[in-house]
């Protein structure tokens, strides 16, 4: 073990967890929403739009997120670039920083796999507490808003728990895109003297220390959440 | 920036890129099996009554799932070789295909644990007790009445763990195995990258396929199995 | 006085089940209505469809004079109507994410925009009134049958609706609660509210009810005051209904 190697690369490694974190919030924020609205479109069976979806979800869970990141890497900067060109400007590609094209390709992730947990909490919620909101005079939105929301978020919250640690794990792979995240700063301070054992080790703590974090504190939000349910028997 | 983007030369790439599919499916194959018996014994030391297998097949499952397969791989294959060597064991001759195949199945070996309890987990007490009952031993009631009606209960999450891994296969290029995803990026830079975008299209499109055929199969499996049995889900 | 409710000719079928076959009904200001019927008879279908929580096929509903038509409506008439009704469901259909107390406040807070401190202030003496007065602060699922259900009923009360509607209110309870919300029940009843209540529970018919309407197969067979149908009923289909309602024996043979 290099420990002057370590001591010296754990302070840059460290650098690059906001960069990991912020990639992962942006794209779970955007890919949630949008989950929502797959699945309140797929639930309402929105015509031509849901059929659409289905298609979306089934091709982002059938593709491995590397090709995915590679698909967005190389396919948006053209599609920029003529849409630049159809409206009359040349926008400079090369401008855009890569970690643009990986939250792109992450979010987009998250929406086809967040949707499948929304549908499924949304048909959870009992159907009598849409028609009681109903009787004492609230409006849809009231009643999604207050009533049906909140209960379906208090069941989703595990499992979107899982998604969102296994988005922060596979925001290592935009390291193929470059974006310099905690992996790809490890790989690039190991790479001069082959200190692959110890960044790894580095690397694998800082890891595992975001995802025991994590797996807390969505176990505080399902408790919160899910106070209500406490005298329910399971 | 010129848009030298072919779609009509997808499909021409994909039967290019299944040249690589064996080597997919052999990693796949073994690493399943593997993962099964070792996800299969740390669901025994879980679910045991004795302290310290518990505490560590929990250990296990918690480190595997917060650290990112990439990392696992770059741990292993460029840091478990420098580790070796300190105590005198020589790993260079140990084919990339190998370190792979070991971890994707401790990496899935944690999912497939997880499955395995909860089915377990999911199975009637009251059914455990009439085997008892009619006077079978334990591990009769486990493999003539437990194991049956667990497996029944697993086959979605099963079916989902195999796609899982099937996407992770995907990462064996990063440690230059020559896989789907190693086969087209083989393809692209021997073109020098003129052809990569559509290159990754089709390998993404040979994936999708697979899934799609991996989730039927497993919708089939399950409505077979469970045909005339008690409804296991819900 | 002007009637209360008013529901003309209604017709309502799910799918190729005719279950409401053109239904007339007139129900004035303080009447307590009891709907019997035997199961299938349309009665709770009936009952949803002054809310329109089914919107009948064909007809129209009024409530103290507001006049909806079946088929041409807009959905903000329906909610006008709804703030006009309150409801009390056969499952109670407390909000799961939220208290008692919050059960009770979320209409007048977000449907009658009354101000928090009022809105609390209020829920608590109903609450007080039902007997709930410790549990303002439980969850729905922390509670007994009896108590969601007698939650349910201060929360369709401090709307001060036109008209109350009860959906077989003690029908999922255990026989040993339904007493308690049965009181509360007629303690509302005579306040003098306008109710329309769907139950099997006869004595408890005998007692509240100014009038009782026997529906069969989609349509009102019989009506009239408790006395003379519960008593004295002229169609035989009351007479067979009632037979097995009051003697079980009899149903089986």
């Amino acid at each position: 073990m290099d420990f002057k190697f370590i001591i010296e690369a754990l302070p840059k490694i460290m650098l690059a967890v906001p960069i990991t974190l912020f990639m992962s919030l942006v794209s779970a924020a955007a890919g949630w929403l949008l989950g929502l609205s797959i699945a309140l479109i797929r639930k309402h069976r929105v015509p031509v739009l849901s059929q659409f979806s289905a298609v979306f979800v089934s091709f982002m869970r059938g593709v491995p997120m590397v090709i995915l990141l590679y698909i967005s890497y190389y396919a948006l900067p053209i599609l920029l670039y003529s849409y630049g060109l159809s409206i009359g400007i040349t926008i400079d590609i090369n401008a855009v920083p890569p970690i643009v094209y990986a939250i792109i390709a992450l979010a987009l992730d998250q929406a086809a796999y967040s949707s499948e947990i929304f549908r499924s909490a949304l048909s959870a919620v009992d159907e009598g507490q849409m028609e009681a909101a109903f009787s004492v005079g609230m409006t849809r939105t009231q009643a999604l808003m207050r009533i049906i929301f909140p209960q379906a978020l208090a069941m989703a919250i595990p499992n979107l728990g899982g998604i969102f640690v296994g988005l922060v794990k596979g925001t290592s792979l935009a390291y193929y895109v470059g974006v310099y995240e905690i992996t790809a700063t490890a790989n690039l301070l190991a790479m001069p003297a082959l200190n692959f054992i110890e960044a790894y080790i580095m690397t694998t703590l800082i890891y595992e220390a975001i995802s025991f974090v994590l797996n807390k504190l969505f176990r505080i939000c399902e408790d919160r959440l899910k106070k209500f349910r406490a005298g329910a028997s399971a | 920036m010129e848009n030298t983007f072919k779609p009509a030369t997808i499909p021409g790439y994909i039967p290019n890129v299944l040249r690589a599919f064996p080597v997919t499916m052999e990693i796949l194959l073994i690493s399943l099996l593997i993962s099964l018996a070792l996800g299969a014994l740390v669901t025994a030391a879980g679910i045991g009554k004795r302290k310290w297998p518990k505490a560590i097949a929990g250990g296990y499952i918690a480190f595997m799932r917060g650290i990112p397969t990439l990392v696992l791989i770059f741990l292993i294959y460029l840091g478990l070789p420098q580790l070796a060597q300190v105590v005198g064991i020589d790993l260079t001759g140990v084919s990339k295909t190998v370190f792979i195949v070991a971890c994707l199945s401790l990496s899935s070996s944690a999912n497939m644990a997880e499955m395995m309890r909860a089915s377990y987990l999911a199975v009637d007490k009251g059914q455990k007790e009439a085997a008892y009952s009619v006077g079978m031993k334990e591990f009769t009631a486990f493999r003539r009445i437990i194991f049956p009606q667990a497996f029944g209960i697993a086959i979605p999450a099963l079916g989902n763990n195999i796609i899982m891994l099937f996407k992770d296969t995907s990462l064996a290029f990063a440690i230059g195995v020559i896989d789907l995803m190693g086969k087209a990026r083989a393809i692209s830079s021997a073109s020098y990258g003129a052809n990569r975008l559509e290159v990754y299209i089709a390998t993404g499109i040979i994936f999708w396929a697979a899934c799609i055929i991996l989730e039927y199969c497993s919708k089939i499996t399950e409505k077979i199995y469970t045909k005339g049995r008690k409804k296991a889900t819900s | 006085m002007a009637n209360m409710v008013e529901l003309s000719n209604i017709h309502k079928s799910f799918g190729k089940n005719h279950i409401l076959k053109g239904v007339n009904l007139t129900i004035e200001k303080g009447e307590v209505v009891v709907i019997l019927g035997p199961s299938g008879s349309g009665k709770t279908t009936l009952l949803r469809t002054v809310n329109f929580l089914d919107s009948a096929d064909d007809g129209s509903v009024a409530v103290n004079g507001f006049q909806l038509d079946c088929k041409k409506h807009s959905k903000t008439q329906v909610i006008e109507l709804r703030r006009k009704t309150a409801m009390v469901f056969q499952n109670y259909n407390l909000f799961q994410n939220k208290t008692i107390l919050e059960n009770v406040m979320e209409g007048l807070v977000t449907v009658k925009k009354m101000g928090k401190a009022d809105a609390e202030k209020m829920s608590r003496e109903i609450l007080a009134k039902v007997g709930l007065s410790e549990r303002c602060d439980f969850y729905p699922s922390q509670l007994s049958g009896g108590q969601q259900q007698r939650a349910g009923i201060a929360r369709a009360l401090i709307l001060d609706p036109d008209v109350i509607l009860f959906d077989e209110p003690t029908s999922a309870l255990d026989p040993e609660l339904v007493g308690e919300v049965l009181n509360t029940i007629k303690t509302v009843a005579q306040t003098g509210i306008t109710m329309i209540v769907v139950t099997h529970e006869i004595s408890f018919a005998r007692e509240v009810a100014s009038r009782i309407i026997f529906m069969e197969g989609g349509s009102i067979v019989e009506e009239g005051k408790p006395s003379e149908i519960l008593v004295n009923p002229k169609e035989p289909r009351t007479q067979q209904f009632l037979k097995r309602i009051t003697d079980p024996q009899a149903a089986g043979e």
